[in-house]
């Protein structure tokens, strides 16, 4: 769902431009992070994440409140181990914040979607404060003011 | 003979370019579709060891009687049948069946299917207007992608009348004016240059996937069938069916006006296959243009849609999935669409990420061992990447496009990769290099059936309730919408298996007797109704309703009475069940003179040596207590599985040892001729 500025305020201090470009490195095989999208007709697909950028597309993926044209739409739900998650964002990514943030809000939260719910809000709100420092570090205006819209 | 066929089914040889009629009375007895297209092949396929390229290699496209008649979700489906190329290590005997409006279309224009054999030594297209066969020139429609190729086949059959227009299609009295268009089922450019993942397509997005008939059509030549008719099929109790679908609407339908039953949890997009909803099919795309439902001939459903701007129109199920990495849905439709106009089968050429591994790790790359070329795996997040990684496929482009199009499998394989890659599950296939569908380890009636079989199975009838029901309500936080016991109560009752236990995915549960007796159902059902008959599987078997009184489902009673109400005849429910068993069979014996051996039927080493690791609810029964079990960690046993092969091969008689049909065996299904072939090939189980 889309994340106001207000909503997206956190307690993470800001990163430095230098951790952003860290974490948005591309990763290799042995670093990669794997997350399941689940669908009614096709099972449970491996998806491996190569980056903090594919992770955020992933974990901000699940539209449990999507604008369906019609209740019953068939959707997925893209799952990930949230202590897997944690460890990754901890000790490869390297946004330390991040990981405690995600482990000490959403770790033992059930059921999945309140779970899920509670990354994607703090996923979105840490990639606005990266919008803000790489904007900073390139001069532009902050763009923070807006929604930032979730991937598909 | 029965209500329903038309009688006479087309058979055309390339070769020659003659055409000659087959009394469909003559093969009544294996119903229609696959049965009926199995039997065919038999008796005009004298050598079972030639490669599906061969010329002999003969492809049908059959209906069956409740095609073409509205019998609800029943009425619009193609089954294909022939040698296969796609598979490995060998193109087995296979099928593959898509909806749209060709079934009905190719009744009304006179005949119950189409069978084609030999090769033409140029490009044709196969003209049936009304009972009237010609065999045209296909020169200038070579190299046209899949729609491009309908609508100049529109053009020319019609007249290039507006699609407002009457035209006159008349051969019969009464009967020659029509707006409709043909119904036409053709290759797109891979099929044309043999790629071993090529699909048939129809209209916009009804492709006969696994198997790559379209490779097999593109070696004979033939671009195209095109059908266009106006006459009807003749139904013994038209009254009796409108009432039965009018029944099922009623009670198993989805009312725009008066929903019964909406998504437990409002908005949540995960219940679709339990609502029924219009458009649910989709699978990931809550279209952000706009869209409407719109469905195969006769269905009361309409799953699919049909969006603004045309891309992705009646795309449903995994092609959906073939490439997201933008995130960008106009992009994800476009994608889609492209394979489509291609004819290329996502569920092979969606290996892409297994490649993109393989990147990763060092392996493939431009210039490096495994040589991706000009492929820009470095943007694999861009359009440009999928489109040019389709496009290398099709037209088999450079050394890589033409590795990859001899499916990825066999790319792999060319690799020196695939055992490593399958042991470690970088390479996901497990059995007969199809991709996973369903985790082998878990859902074993859709991973035993397809290795005693010949493809991925693609039946969802269980699947969607014993696992994706309890894994969205776990997810929501919701109370499962039925629980184990009920759930598998009613499958026990539905099925006629009689035995919960068929359905325990306990640890144990997977390899007991009453699992194989669930998996021989689900083989027998699928050949029978889901394959010959041609209910679609999207629909059928209805083993629970959410939405019904006591959570009862349609099958078996509507199954049976649709049956009646179109052919006339009484069929019981397991005289069916028992037809179902007799086509399995003819297909089990074509596989043994194929050269199928108990040896081959294993799965790939990553199925036993990798668990499991990710929740995957499905009902367990430990301590004589059912539940919906998270199935963690879980990895099938190799010495366990040989015994399933023992049990499930005496269960279905055929010979422990081999895995091959035994003539007692094949007696009793009235199959004494299949016996006798098998024995003077030396391959009668013993």
């Amino acid at each position: 769902m889309p994340v106001t500025t207000e909503e997206a305020t956190t307690a993470l201090p800001l990163p430095t431009y230098e951790a952003v470009q860290h974490a948005l490195r591309d990763l290799n095989y042995d670093e990669r992070l794997v997350g399941h999208a689940m669908t009614a007709s096709a099972g449970n697909a491996a998806k491996d994440m190569y980056g903090l950028r594919d992770a955020v597309m992933f974990l901000t993926g699940n539209r449990w409140d999507a604008p369906m044209l019609h209740p019953g739409f068939k959707g997925a739900m893209h799952w990930v181990d949230v202590k897997k998650l944690v460890a990754w964002l901890r000790d490869v990514v390297g946004d330390v914040d991040l990981a405690e943030t995600i482990s000490s809000e959403a770790d033992g939260v059930e059921p999945y979607m309140a779970q899920s719910e509670i990354i994607t809000r703090l996923v979105n709100a840490r990639m606005l404060q990266y919008r803000e420092v790489y904007d900073t570090h390139h001069g532009v205006a902050s763009s923070t003011e807006e929604q930032a819209e979730p991937a598909e | 003979m029965a209500k329903g066929y038309v009688g006479k089914i087309l058979y055309v040889n390339l070769t020659d370019k003659t055409t000659e009629e087959i009394a469909t009375a003559d093969y009544q007895q294996f119903g229609g579709g696959h049965g009926i297209g199995a039997a065919i092949f038999w008796d005009r396929v004298k050598d079972k060891t030639i490669d599906g390229f061969h010329p002999d290699n003969l492809v049908s496209f059959m209906t069956s009687p409740i095609s073409g008649t509205g019998a609800p979700s029943a009425s619009g489906r193609t089954e294909i049948t022939g040698f296969g190329v796609q598979q490995y290590p060998i193109g087995w005997f296979t099928r593959s069946n898509f909806g749209g409006r060709w079934s009905a279309m190719i009744k009304y224009a006179g005949f119950d299917g189409v069978v084609v054999q030999g090769k033409s030594e140029t490009p044709v297209w196969i003209n049936i207007v009304n009972g009237k066969v010609t065999i045209e020139d296909a020169t200038d429609l070579w190299g046209l992608d899949t729609h491009e190729t309908q609508e100049e086949i529109w053009k020319t059959v019609t007249g290039n009348v507006d699609v407002r227009d009457w035209w006159d299609a008349g051969t019969i009295r009464d009967g020659g004016r029509t707006t409709a268009k043909p119904a036409v089922v053709c290759i797109g450019p891979a099929g044309e240059n043999l790629v071993r993942s090529a699909i048939v397509l129809h209209d916009a997005g009804n492709g006969g996937g696994q198997g790559g008939f379209g490779a097999v059509l593109g070696s004979k030549n033939l671009k195209a069938i095109s059908c266009i008719g106006t006459g009807s099929v003749e139904v013994a109790d038209p009254a009796d069916l409108m009432d039965i679908r009018m029944e099922m609407k009623e009670k198993f339908g989805f009312n725009v006006d008066d929903p019964k039953f909406e998504a437990p949890v409002p908005g949540v997009p995960m219940y679709g296959m339990t609502t029924n909803a219009p458009g649910y099919a989709s699978l990931l795309w809550a279209p952000q243009v706009p869209a409407r439902a719109q469905g195969c001939h006769g269905c009361f459903k309409n799953c699919r849609y049909n969006l603004e701007g045309g891309n992705g129109n009646g795309d449903i199920c995994v092609e959906g999935l073939y490439w997201m990495a933008n995130g960008v849905q106009a992009d994800q439709l476009k994608a889609t669409d492209l394979l489509d106009r291609l004819g290329l089968n996502v569920y092979d050429v969606m290996g892409h990420s297994n490649i993109l591994a393989l990147v990763k790790m060092g392996i493939a790359g431009p210039g490096m061992a495994i040589d991706t070329e000009d492929i820009p795996f470095d943007k694999y997040d861009t359009y440009e990447f999928i489109e040019k990684y389709t496009e290398a496929i099709a037209y088999r482009k450079g050394t890589f496009g033409d590795t990859l199009a001899e499916g990825l499998t066999r790319a792999w394989v060319k690799w020196g990769r695939y055992e490593e890659d399958t042991t470690t599950g970088v390479l996901n296939r497990p059995q007969w290099g199809f991709m996973e569908h369903y985790d082998p380890r878990l859902e074993v009636e859709w991973s035993y059936g397809s290795l005693f079989g010949d493809r991925d199975i693609n039946e969802h009838g269980v699947n969607w309730h014993a696992h994706w029901m309890p894994l969205v309500t776990a997810a929501v936080g919701q109370a499962p919408l039925m629980s184990a016991e009920e759930l598998v109560t009613h499958f026990a009752e539905a099925t006629g298996v009689g035995d919960p236990d068929g359905w325990d995915y306990s640890a144990e549960g997977i390899y007991a007797d009453p699992k194989l007796k669930a998996v021989a159902w689900h083989r027998h059902y699928g050949r029978f109704w889901i394959q010959s008959m041609l209910f679609c599987d999207w629909a059928w078997p209805q083993l629970v309703a959410y939405n019904n009184e006591g959570g009862v489902g349609a099958t078996p009673d509507y199954e049976v009475r649709i049956y009646k109400a179109v052919t006339g005849e009484d069929l019981s429910y397991e005289d069916s069940l028992e037809i179902g068993r007799k086509i399995w069979n003819l297909g089990r014996a074509i596989w043994t003179l194929q050269g199928r051996t108990r040896e081959m039927e294993v799965f790939t080493n990553y199925v036993y040596d990798v668990a499991t690791s990710a929740p995957y609810f499905l009902p367990v029964k430990e301590n004589g207590e059912w539940s919906y079990g998270i199935c963690l960690d879980r990895k099938l046993d190799r010495e366990k599985f040989e015994s399933v092969k023992d049990r499930f091969y005496a269960l279905e008689g055929w010979a422990v040892d081999t895995g091959w049909p035994t003539r007692a065996g094949l007696s009793e299904l009235g199959l004494d001729y299949v016996a006798d072939e098998l024995d003077k090939n030396g391959k009668l189980g013993a």
